[in-house]
C-alpha cells in the first residue's frame, strides 16, 4: 500500500507543478478547493489503507436498500 | 464551441457503449437468461422516455444547457440539487474507476496492485479530460467509429463458433426475470442523459441523441447475443466478464491467438474516455454549483478524489458487482424523477405583453 501512497504523492506533486500557474490566476476559492480536495483524497487513501475495517459507504447503501428493491440479487 | 449531430451521436456511444460492455452482460444473463436481449429493449425505452423529457425541457431553453437553466431560473434550490448530483457523479466516477481497475487486474495485470491501476486510469482520465469536451470528440472520432467495424468483423470471425441451440427455448420468455434484467441495465444506458445537461440547447438535437441511444442499444445486444451464443446462457451468467471470455475465443489464424489484446487496445481508450467524460461532467456541474470555481483547474483534484472513494467505497470486485442491484433505485431518482422534475419546473417566463403603439 505504501507504493500507492508515494505514487498519490507523486501525482499530486506534479499536478500542483502543472498547474501552477493556473492556481495562480484562478483565485483564492478555487485554491482553497483544490488544496482541499488534494488532501480529502489523500487522507481517504490513508483511511482505507490503515483501518483494518473501514466504514464502506456502498455496502452500508446497499444494506440500507436492500429491503426497498424487490427485485434483489437471484 | 459548435457541436454537431454525429459528434453528439458519437458522445452518447462514448457514454453507454463503453464500460456497460464490461459490467452489464453477466447481470442481464443471470436474470434474464436466453431473453437478455429483451431487458436491453425494456431499458432502453425508458431511457428513450427520459432522454425526451430532458430534450423536450432544453427546447425550452434555446442558448443554455439544462444545468444553466435550473441555476438560473432556481438560484439556491437548483444548486442544493446539483450538489445532490454531483453525489451521483462522484459514485458514478468511482464505480467507473474501480470496475476498470478491477477488470484490468483480472485479465490484464494480475500482480499490479488494484490501486495503482486505478490511479495509472484516473491520471490518463485527468489528462484527457483537461483537454475538454474537444478531447472527447476527437477520441470518440477515432476509435468508435473503428470499434463498430471491429464489431462487425467480430460477427463474422465467431461465425462457426455460434450455437443457436444454446438459446433454446426460444419462446418462452420469463418476464419478471427479464425485468429484473432491465432494472439492472437501466443505470447504465441512462448515462446518456448526462449529455443535455452539459451542451447548449443551442447544438443538442434530441434526434441524435435518441439515433444514438438507440444504436448503443443494438451494439449491447449483439454483443450480449454472440457472447450467449458462443458461451452459452449459464456460463454467462457465471463469470463477472463474459464479453472478454467471448473475445478470448477468437482465433484469426493458427499464429494469432491472443487477438483479445487487439480489440483490447481498441475498446480501453474508449473506457478511459468514458471515464474522463464522467470527471468532466462532475467539474462543469462543480463549476455550476460554485461559479467563481474554475472548472479546468477542478480536474485534477475531483480525479484524486474519485479515484480515493474507487478505493473506498468499494470493498471487492464481487461487492461492487453485487451492488448493481440495488444501484438502480439511486439511478431512477436522478435519471427519472430529476427529468420528470426538469419538466415541470423549467417552464418559460412569459414575458409582459408588448402595448401596441402608434
Amino acid at each position: 500500500m505504501t507504493s500507492t501512497h508515494i505514487s498519490m504523492l507523486l501525482l499530486i506533486a506534479f499536478s500542483f507543478w502543472r498547474d501552477k500557474e493556473a492556481l495562480r490566476e484562478g483565485g483564492p476559492l478555487s485554491r482553497y478547493v483544490f488544496y482541499t480536495l488534494m488532501a480529502a483524497s489523500f487522507l481517504i487513501l490513508i483511511y482505507t489503507s490503515w483501518e483494518s475495517a473501514p466504514f464502506n459507504p456502498a455496502e452500508w447503501l446497499g444494506r440500507m436498500l436492500a429491503p426497498i428493491a424487490h427485485f434483489t440479487k437471484p | 464551441m459548435k457541436i454537431t449531430q454525429r459528434q453528439i451521436f458519437l458522445l452518447g456511444l462514448l457514454c453507454i457503449g463503453s464500460i456497460t460492455y464490461m459490467q452489464t452482460f453477466s447481470l442481464v444473463s443471470q436474470t434474464a437468461h436466453q431473453h437478455a436481449f429483451i431487458s436491453y429493449l425494456v431499458s432502453g425505452s425508458v431511457c428513450l422516455f427520459a432522454l425526451w423529457l430532458v430534450s423536450f425541457t432544453l427546447k425550452r431553453f434555446s442558448d443554455r444547457n439544462l444545468l444553466q437553466a435550473l441555476t438560473e431560473r432556481f438560484p439556491l434550490m437548483g444548486r442544493v440539487l446539483l450538489a445532490l448530483y454531483l453525489l451521483f457523479l462522484l459514485f458514478i466516477s468511482a464505480r467507473d474507476i474501480r470496475s476498470i481497475s478491477d477488470f484490468t487486474n483480472t485479465v490484464l495485470l494480475n500482480r499490479t496492485p488494484i490501486p495503482i491501476l486505478g490511479l495509472m486510469v484516473t491520471a490518463t482520465a485527468v489528462y484527457i479530460c483537461q483537454g475538454g469536451i474537444r478531447a472527447f470528440l476527437g477520441l470518440s472520432e477515432v476509435y468508435i467509429p473503428v470499434f463498430i467495424v471491429v464489431l462487425g468483423c467480430v460477427i463474422l470471425v465467431l461465425a462457426r463458433d455460434l450455437h443457436p441451440h444454446y438459446l433454446v427455448p426460444y419462446f418462452s420468455p420469463d418476464w419478471p426475470g427479464i425485468m429484473k434484467g432491465a432494472w439492472c441495465a437501466f443505470p447504465y444506458q441512462a448515462e446518456i442523459l448526462v449529455l443535455p445537461l452539459v451542451i447548449s440547447g443551442k447544438y443538442f438535437k434530441a434526434s441524435a441523441g435518441y439515433i444514438s441511444l438507440a444504436v448503443g442499444t443494438g451494439m449491447m445486444i449483439v454483443l450480449l447475443l454472440l457472447t450467449q451464443l458462443v458461451l452459452g446462457v449459464p456460463l454467462s451468467g457465471k463469470l463477472i466478464h463474459p464479453g472478454y471470455e467471448m473475445i478470448r475465443h477468437i482465433q484469426i489464424t493458427d499464429f494469432i491467438d491472443r487477438f483479445d489484446l487487439l480489440l483490447m487496445a481498441l475498446w480501453y481508450p474508449l473506457a478511459l474516455g468514458k471515464i474522463a467524460f464522467d470527471l468532466y461532467v462532475f467539474c462543469y456541474t462543480l463549476q455550476m454549483v460554485v461559479p467563481k470555481l474554475s472548472g479546468r483547474l477542478m480536474t485534477a483534484p475531483v480525479g484524486a478524489l474519485a479515484f480515493a472513494c474507487s478505493i473506498w467505497f468499494f470493498k471487492n470486485a464481487l461487492q461492487l458487482f453485487d451492488f448493481n442491484f440495488v444501484w438502480p433505485i439511486i439511478a431512477i431518482v436522478f435519471d427519472l424523477a430529476f427529468p420528470i422534475l426538469f419538466l415541470a419546473v423549467l417552464r418559460p417566463r412569459r414575458g409582459k405583453p408588448k402595448l401596441k403603439t402608434g
